[in-house]
């Protein structure tokens, strides 16, 4: 009786590119349309290969980055070649450096002695070390062939401490904090967001107004006094940890604008009426409707919110407040390149700079990425 | 110009849209002509094309769209014609022609009206701009536009900002503004589709007693047989991207000839008329623009459908007595008397 | 709670509704607004197995009375009683949480837009199987066979069932949704300007496959729309909404033939006509002005700054909705002395 031949008779073929798209899960088309944003595809590249060189510190770097070399400090990069002089292929290797003393200034100075060629190795015997501080090693990912030569790519500090070595191992503190701090901003902010967009009313209204109170706090003068009570003699793990709940502390309000604000336009949607009428549990209609719907732009808002940690700790480490030598951080490996003559005889030692640069904006194209991504009716 | 030479030829016109997933003709072979005060309405389901078919005479097409063949033939009243399909969208011929020839009201006013310029502004704005008035004599043409409208309190209106404003009162804005400069062409797209009836009934009767006091021609594009049959004196009924038939309304409403025009109208329930148990439908849906049918765009869906022909071959534009004009096979085989003729 | 038992052939009677948003501080430190007087005192009776129309401008209160019935929002006033299928009657604007949960499975509602009713993150099978999830009805291969023979119900292919809504049209996605509705067979559906977003062909396909379901399953409808070509189409009794009033309650045909309100006959002689020569003959009321603001709606008669007919009267007292004819209800000083046209 009804017209059942109103829809189109041709029968469904499953294989169907067609098909496939009509199919297609929300998350599936979420990947489709990130994976045609470039920028954002070769960002997750990038973090994916920082966090798994951090997340292998001990054997990625090249060095303990405590070690401390007196006759190799502030030695320049050495870049890595594969042919000699003279056009032989060597594999690669890096030429050693002469060290000699300015007569007058008595300052060091290095010089390239293409005589003599420091072979560079895969996977060799190093200093030991304990990996994740339980395991013991001693394999690295690459280093001199000789165990006592040593090879230098990004150069040393002004103690002779591989910048290479420090910079993975600090990284490995700067990437967490960011990570973990924005975890614990996550659980602040989502049960915030939630109960306040959730319940309205007299709660919503204490919660924002905590969050507008939260956000007037200048941040800089906040930190300082927050550092300065912090003792010296604390365990530098324990201020790490610390500084990771202070930085999520204050950074928690956007995302529970986020959730509170997408929770407030879900309720108002029809199809969330919908469950509702048909008699959907509270439960059911934020499980199965509400938090689907959310999880897309609250990643999107997550993976938008690391940098502002990372750059967080990097601002106070580098004004001295936050993590202290001898943890590494990005932010000490700033602080430590702070002086003028730094600046002019060891450039390299700004390398950290340019690491926080390339994670900042990979995480902001990422985010950029994954967001317009999420949007179900975006084209 | 004598009387009889169109205002506007548009002939032959075909826009695409080169998308990832293949072509869309938006806009396929379309012809249409307004003559100076006339009035023609544009109907058709949505997606038929008679947005970008309209926009096309202002150059406001989207980025996307290619402007693929045809001409639009533009006679200002000054004299001369125009080409407007071979200008350049951005050049200063076709800003010269937007708003001061030709003007444009939209569905959504608050979509073409700034929210943070008064009306006031808003209104002066094409006046200073094409007519070359001063501030102060502006603002009084604008109060003049604005009660030309039947904007209630143009005094205070003019210093409103569009928020303030109901559904309503942002059309008579914005058709203040569309007629600033006493253009000889007024656009109209689907200006009444999101006001209520009885407001819709308002603008529909501001817009005929400007159209009788002030002389332009208007295009009139809706999707309801209703508001065409009230305000246009010829109609062109499109399906995806074709003028399918056009004509004197009075005519077509009587004896519409492509048999898409007669099932579309025997699908509106009728006010006041007698009730059916159930209502006429059209079998089928829209084709996919991507993959639309050989032969007739309508033949899968059509009740007159000739096995052979119209699957297989385009539909010839053939031209009827009384201005009237049918792209559709049955009348070309038998051009004496068509289904429903005589 | 005693409730007055209503007579068997009346599935709903609503009495003195009134619903208020807002109005009390919304929350901790901020500003008090008036409150919206979304819904004012509407009554009206439907009967089982007929169609009750609802027309009126929008932001008149239609959707808000659809929802006060299902229950979607918490009642400020009045009551709505409900035959339930055992024939016993129940208070719907006192009901508990569980007692509406069991009552949800008897009355369902129709949205208007296509896009936003269907949650796209669930698949057909999902979205049709579930209301029968929720209530226990079916599960596994019982629910697939219950969602294939629904879908096949509302002209969809059941081989759909994997796919999303973004695959369908908006008449197609309205008919998942009416076959969500019908999913638990529900007494009662409340289809909310359920084909005013739709193209006119399409919008006669799925209001013919409506009134096709009603027959089958004998539904009793409550059809809201703003379209008064449509809704005499398919009603059998209407009701006209203004600024949260019901202005005229009456069966269609007699309504169209002879309004009892001014504000009625306004309405049928706005909606233009597809005929050319009637409409150049016809002399259309203009109503001047515009639609007041629900939350500031004028003294006595909402609709007499508008009223071509309005007296003094008009301006200070509010009428009450009185039965001006038999079984025809009017809100107006002057119903059944004034002499309206209709729409024939
Ligand atoms: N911006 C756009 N991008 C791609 N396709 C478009 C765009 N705008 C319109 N179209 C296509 O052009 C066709 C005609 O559109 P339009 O003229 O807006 O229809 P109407 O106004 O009759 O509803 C549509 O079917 C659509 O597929
Ligand atoms: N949830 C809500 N909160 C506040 N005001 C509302 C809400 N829902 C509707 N309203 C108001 O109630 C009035 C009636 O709305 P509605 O029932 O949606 O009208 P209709 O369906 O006739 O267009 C409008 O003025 C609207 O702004
Ligand atoms: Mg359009
Ligand atoms: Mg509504």
């Amino acid at each position: 009786m009804t017209d059942t031949t109103l829809i189109n008779p041709t029968p469904v073929d499953t294989n169907d590119a067609k098909e496939a798209l009509y199919r297609a899960t929300p998350r599936q088309l979420m990947w489709w349309r990130f994976r045609k944003h470039k920028l954002a595809v070769i960002s997750l590249c990038v973090l994916v290969f920082a966090y798994l060189t951090i997340a292998f510190a001990e054997f990625t770097a090249p060095y303990d980055p405590y070690e401390i070399t007196e006759m190799a400090t502030m030695q320049p990069p050495q870049p890595v070649h594969l042919f000699d002089e003279d056009w032989n292929f060597q594999g690669p290797f890096v030429y050693g450096l002469k060290r000699t003393r300015d007569l007058e200034t008595a300052a060091v100075i290095y010089t390239v002695d293409t005589d003599e060629i420091v072979p560079l190795r895969f996977f060799v015997e190093g200093p030991e070390y304990l990996f994740w501080g339980l395991i013991p090693g001693s394999i690295h990912l690459f280093g001199a062939e000789d165990p006592d030569a040593r090879i230098y790519l990004l150069g040393t500090d002004t103690l002779g401490r591989d910048l290479l070595s420090r910079l993975i191992h600090g990284g490995r503190t700067t990437l967490t904090i960011g990570i973990l701090g924005v975890f614990f901003s996550f659980l602040i902010g989502i049960t915030l967001g939630s109960i306040s967009g959730y319940y309205g009313g007299r709660t919503d209204g204490a919660i924002q107004r905590l969050m507008e109170f939260i956000r007037s706090i200048p941040t800089i003068p906040l930190w300082m006094g927050l550092a300065a009570a912090l003792p010296v003699e604390w365990d530098p793990l324990f201020v790490y940890f610390l500084i990771t709940i202070l930085l999520s502390l204050i950074s928690w309000t956007h995302l529970a604008r986020t959730v509170r604000g997408s929770f407030l336009s879900l309720r108002g949607e029809d199809y969330v009426l919908a469950a509702r009428l048909l008699g959907a549990s509270e439960k059911r209609i934020i499980i199965k409707h509400m938090l689907p719907a959310m999880t897309s732009y609250i990643i999107a808002a997550v993976t938008l919110s690391v940098p502002e940690m990372i750059l967080g700790e990097t601002a106070l480490s580098f004004l001295g407040l936050g993590l202290r030598p001898p943890v590494v951080s990005w932010g000490v490996l700033l602080q430590e390149a702070q002086s003028l003559r730094v600046i002019v005889q060891a450039p390299w030692l700004l390398l950290p700079g340019l690491a926080i640069v390339i994670i900042v904006l990979s995480f902001n194209f990422l985010g950029d990425g994954l967001r317009d991504a999420a949007d179900p009716y975006g084209r | 110009m004598t009387e009889d030479t169109p205002l506007v030829e548009i002939t032959d016109l075909g826009v695409e849209f080169r998308l990832r997933e293949g072509v869309v003709r938006a806009v396929d072979g379309v012809s249409l002509h307004v003559r100076k005060g006339e009035v023609l309405g544009i109907v058709g389901e949505s997606g038929s094309g008679k947005s970008i078919s309209v926009r096309s005479i202002m150059q406001l097409l989207p980025k996307t769209a290619v402007l693929s063949r045809g001409s639009v033939l533009f006679r200002p009243p000054g004299g001369g014609e125009i080409d407007i399909a071979k200008l350049d969208r951005k050049g200063r011929d076709i800003r010269s022609l937007r708003g001061r020839h030709i003007g444009m009201i939209f569905q959504e006013p608050m979509t073409a009206l700034s929210p943070v310029h008064t009306i006031g502004h808003q209104v002066m704005t094409p006046i200073r701009l094409h007519l070359g008035l001063a501030k102060k004599a502006a603002r009084d043409r604008a109060r003049e536009l604005l009660q030309l409208v039947q904007m209630p309190r143009p005094d205070q209106m003019l210093d409103a900002y569009p928020h303030e404003l109901s559904g309503g009162m942002r059309q008579r804005a914005m058709i203040a503004i569309a007629l600033a400069c006493n253009p000889s062409l007024l656009i109209a797209d689907e200006p009444t589709t999101a006001l209520d009836v009885t407001t819709e009934a308002q603008i529909l009767d501001l817009l005929k007693s400007l159209q009788e006091r002030l002389g332009m021609a208007i295009i009139f594009i809706t999707h309801n047989f209703g508001v065409v049959a009230d305000i246009a004196d010829r109609i062109a009924v499109m399906y995806m991207g074709r003028v399918v038939e056009s004509g004197p309304v009075d005519d077509i409403f009587e004896s519409p000839q492509h048999p898409y025009t007669r099932a579309l109208m025997a699908s509106v329930p009728r006010l006041g008329a007698e009730r059916r148990r159930r209502l006429t439908t059209i079998p089928g849906m829209v084709p996919d623009p991507f993959e639309l049918p050989r032969g007739c765009s309508f033949h899968t869906r059509c009740s007159e459908m000739v096995e052979g022909v119209c699957d297989r071959l385009d539909a010839p534009l053939i031209d009827l007595s009384g201005g009237r004009n049918v792209r559709c096979h049955l009348h070309s085989q038998n051009q004496t008397g068509g289904p429903n003729a005589g | 709670m005693p409730v007055e038992p209503l007579n068997s052939e009346t599935l709903f009677a609503v009495t003195g509704l009134s619903k208020h948003f807002g109005g009390a501080a919304k929350g901790w430190l901020q500003k008090e607004k008036p409150a919206v007087k979304a819904v004012n005192d509407v009554s009206f009776t439907i009967a089982r197995g007929e169609t009750f129309g609802l027309v009126g401008e929008s932001g008149s209160g239609k959707s808000t009375v659809a929802r006060l019935m299902l229950r979607a929002y918490d009642v400020t006033a009045g009551s709505i009683r409900f035959r339930r299928s055992d024939g016993n009657t129940v208070e719907l604007a006192s009901a508990g949480k569980a007692e509406l949960q069991a009552l949800r499975r008897q009355m369902q509602m129709i949205f208007q837009d296509p896009y936003s009713s269907l949650n796209p993150r669930m698949t057909l099978l999902e979205l049709v199987g579930e209301p029968l999830l929720i209530h226990g009805v079916a599960s596994g291969s019982e629910l697939e066979d219950r969602v294939a023979e629904l879908l096949r119900l509302v002209g969809l292919r059941p081989e759909f069932r994997g796919r999303y809504p973004h695959a369908f049209s908006g008449g197609q996605r309205q008919r998942i949704g009416i076959a969500r509705a019908l999913a638990l067979n529900p007494a009662f559906i409340a289809a909310d300007e359920a084909v005013s977003a739709l193209d006119v062909s399409v919008a006669a396909q799925n209001i013919n496959l409506m009134q096709d379901l009603q027959e089958q399953f004998g539904l009793t409808y409550l059809f809201i729309t703003h379209d008064l070509s449509m809704v005499q189409h398919i009603s059998n009794r209407i009701g006209v909404m203004y600024v949260g009033r019901l202005m005229e309650v009456s069966a269609t045909e007699p309504m169209f033939a002879e309004p009892l309100h001014p504000y009625t006959e306004a309405l049928l002689s706005a909606v233009p006509q597809p005929d050319p020569k009637r409409n150049r003959g016809r002399k259309r009321i203009m109503l001047k002005g515009e639609i007041p603001d629900a939350s500031n709606p004028p003294k006595g008669c909402a609709f007499h700054p508008r009223c071509p007919y309005a007296k003094d009267i008009c301006k200070a007292e509010e009428p009450e909705l009185r039965e001006a004819k038999p079984g025809r209800f009017s809100r107006c000083h002057f119903a059944g002395e004034l002499s309206l046209t209709g729409a024939y």
